[in-house]
């Protein structure tokens, strides 16, 4: 009882005070990331132009410079990267097909993220009735194989971008419920959520402001590697005559209809299947990196080197 | 005990849920808490002393817990009776919680300024900017060294005194009237317990809050308490101011606990330990819980619950023998 209170010596053993990495000193230290910015940064000037002024070039066909081999520098930069079977530029057609590409899979994503990762929030929390219903509804979606529901119900609605979206939303949506259910159960049990209640803290607090951050960076490693899944079973779709129609331009699809010409245009499924592993190789990279900057824990790894001894 | 009361705990009775049926975790505790009193309650693990923090705090979760009976009354209002909402908005507020383990019961993901902020945040009792401001001052007051910039850090950066400490300011901030501390020094070694000690007796000294201590520890019952209540399987079986608690105990459960710690003015005997095993809370012995290890147990105490009697002098014992020892 001698050790007076304020006795500062008694702190020795904490580590120095040092100020918190901004977002950007983070990234700056991994360099996959970096590079995963760096080519998201490509496809959105592509996206913007393939909505804009190659929007033309993406559909204008030349029957002159039909099936011409990529990488020929000397040629028309739209030419750059090859030309399909009707003589249209794939650079063009690529950056046209990014948008839909992209609106399709972000838009599937999202929608399952957010409606997986609420319905998960309630089953886990709440548990009880509505919780195991919730359950057994993911276990039914997931007991059916995506692509015959896909192919089902878009035969039924008709193919087209919205009931796409919707369907792939669906399909997905069983992962994220199961995940979080999963986290939230052990989450809840943890003492500072006891805590929270003791001071007070409501329901929605609890969830919103203690569960959530501590499930978000899994959730949202789970969501990257989601957009490669829905991007591809998109192709798929498209493949199946099911996804999205002709003359609409998408990665999918250019995947799919450059298949019949595999022997003699490799590039044609090759350029677009290209384009999606590393958007989606850029997803997983930046959402791998935010997993550790969002964690106080780990974030001592992304900062400088005096700091990381 | 002249003193009104803060916190009366009446006939309390909480049983678990479990797959070897059902646990009867208090059978019957009733305690109270006087205004500006320091309250020790004492007990071995399991004897019921965290399960009664909890109900008072609404923490008991149902199922599998379930409160099959009694009162809790906090300022003359049976919480038991509240709903969820309003007992809800009292804990934090009238009545606040420190957790043994300071650690864990810090968020990981967030500051400890934030943290302590988000108490006034929850009670809306400040805006962001100030519910910081005063933060940092009550981690000044809780003896936290350049608390300004120690707010921004994590709990994974602070050491389990440091953890404590923010528990004890958060457990401050909103000047409760009651602060209940679920063996506040327990994980900590020595030389921190002692700080927080020092640091718990002089929050009691200044704020006047009532403190219900739940603890094993006899050094702390006499470092800290004004009263002790003993509890043994789910029930009180002493109630007693804390100086003829250590002088003259009465329940034979309080007397072989004095009996088997070290004391420094009894010289170094063997200790004499409490013979058997704590009951199973499944089976509990008919009658008085404690009559197996028990000395004085009679065939009195297999058919007869002794119930928890007012002596003259005050104090309250549970058990059928132990008017011949107070006089």
């Amino acid at each position: 009882m001698t050790a007076g209170i304020r006795d500062v010596n008694a702190f020795d053993d904490l580590p120095p005070v040092r100020p918190a990495p901004t977002l950007a000193a983070m990234l700056a230290r991994d360099p996959l990331a970096v590079g995963a910015c760096l080519w998201l940064l490509v496809v959105a000037t592509a996206l913007l132009a393939g909505q804009t002024f190659l929007a033309d070039d993406a559909v204008r066909i030349n029957l002159v410079a039909r099936n011409l081999a990529p990488f020929q520098f000397d040629a028309n930069w739209l030419n750059w990267l090859g030309t399909d079977s009707l003589g249209r530029s794939l650079v063009a057609r690529l950056s046209a097909g990014a948008g839909t590409a992209l609106a399709i899979a972000f838009a599937a994503v999202g929608a399952s993220l957010i409606l997986g990762t609420g319905l998960g929030l309630v089953a886990g929390y709440f548990g009880g009735f509505a919780g195991n219903l919730i359950l057994r509804i993911a276990d039914m979606i997931l007991g059916f194989p995506t692509l015959l529901l896909a192919l089902v119900v878009l035969y039924i609605f008709g193919p087209n971008i919205f009931n796409l979206i919707v369907v792939l939303a669906v399909t997905r949506v069983p992962a994220y419920i199961r995940v979080t259910n999963a986290e939230v159960i052990e989450i809840r049990e943890r003492l500072f959520v006891d805590a929270a209640r003791a001071l007070g803290a409501g329901h929605a607090r609890i969830v919103f402001a203690h569960i959530l951050p501590i499930v978000a960076p899994t959730l949202l490693t789970l969501a990257s590697l989601n957009l490669a899944m829905v991007m591809l079973i998109e192709a798929g779709l498209s493949f199946l005559g099911l996804g999205i129609q002709p003359p609409s331009i998408s990665w999918g699809l250019m995947v799919a209809q450059g298949r019949s010409h595999l022997a003699q245009a490799w590039w044609l499924t090759c350029m677009p299947g290209l384009a999606i592993m590393l958007t989606t190789m850029a997803f997983n990279l930046i959402a791998n990196w935010y997993r550790i900057a969002g964690d106080p824990q780990q974030r001592w790894r992304l900062a400088g080197s005096e700091a990381s001894k | 005990m002249t003193k009104p009361s803060v916190l009366e705990i009446d006939n309390l009775q909480v049983s678990f849920r479990t797959s070897g049926g059902r646990v009867a975790a208090l059978n019957g505790v009733s305690f109270a808490v006087g205004q500006n009193e320091v309250l020790a309650v004492l007990g071995e693990s399991g004897s019921g002393k965290s399960v009664t923090a909890a109900s008072v705090m609404g923490l008991i979760a149902q199922p599998p817990g379930s409160i099959d009976g009694g009162q809790i009354r906090f300022g003359g209002v049976n919480l038991l009776a509240l709903d969820a909402d309003d007992h809800r908005r009292m804990c934090g507020k009238r009545v606040s919680l420190i957790f043994q383990d300071a650690l864990s019961a810090l968020n990981p993901v967030y500051p400890v300024g934030w943290q302590i902020a988000e108490v006034f945040a929850i009670h809306g009792m400040a805006d962001r900017a100030s519910a910081v401001r005063h933060a940092v001052e009550l981690m000044e007051a809780v003896g936290i060294p350049a608390a300004a910039e120690r707010a921004g850090q994590y709990p994974h950066q602070f050491s389990g005194g440091m953890c404590q400490r923010i528990m004890i300011a958060m457990a401050i901030a909103l000047k409760p009237e009651l602060i209940i501390a679920d063996e506040p020094t327990t994980a900590l070694d020595v030389t921190i317990q002692a700080q927080i000690v020092e640091l718990l007796k002089e929050t009691h000294a200044q704020s006047g809050a009532s403190i219900m201590l739940i603890t094993h520890d006899l050094g702390l019952v006499a470092e800290m308490a004004d009263r002790v209540v003993v509890m043994y399987a789910g029930r009180v079986v002493e109630d007693s101011d804390v100086y003829r608690f250590f002088a003259e105990p009465l329940h034979p459960y309080a007397m072989g606990l004095l009996a088997s710690q070290p004391r420094i003015d009894r010289g170094a005997g063997a200790l004499q330990p409490i013979p058997g095993a704590p009951p199973n809370p499944l089976a509990l012995p008919s009658g008085c819980a404690f009559r197996p290890p028990c000395p004085r147990a009679t065939l009195r105490c297999a058919e007869q619950t002794p119930a928890l009697r007012k002596l003259a002098s005050g104090r309250a014992v549970a058990c059928h023998f132990a008017d011949e020892q107070a006089l």
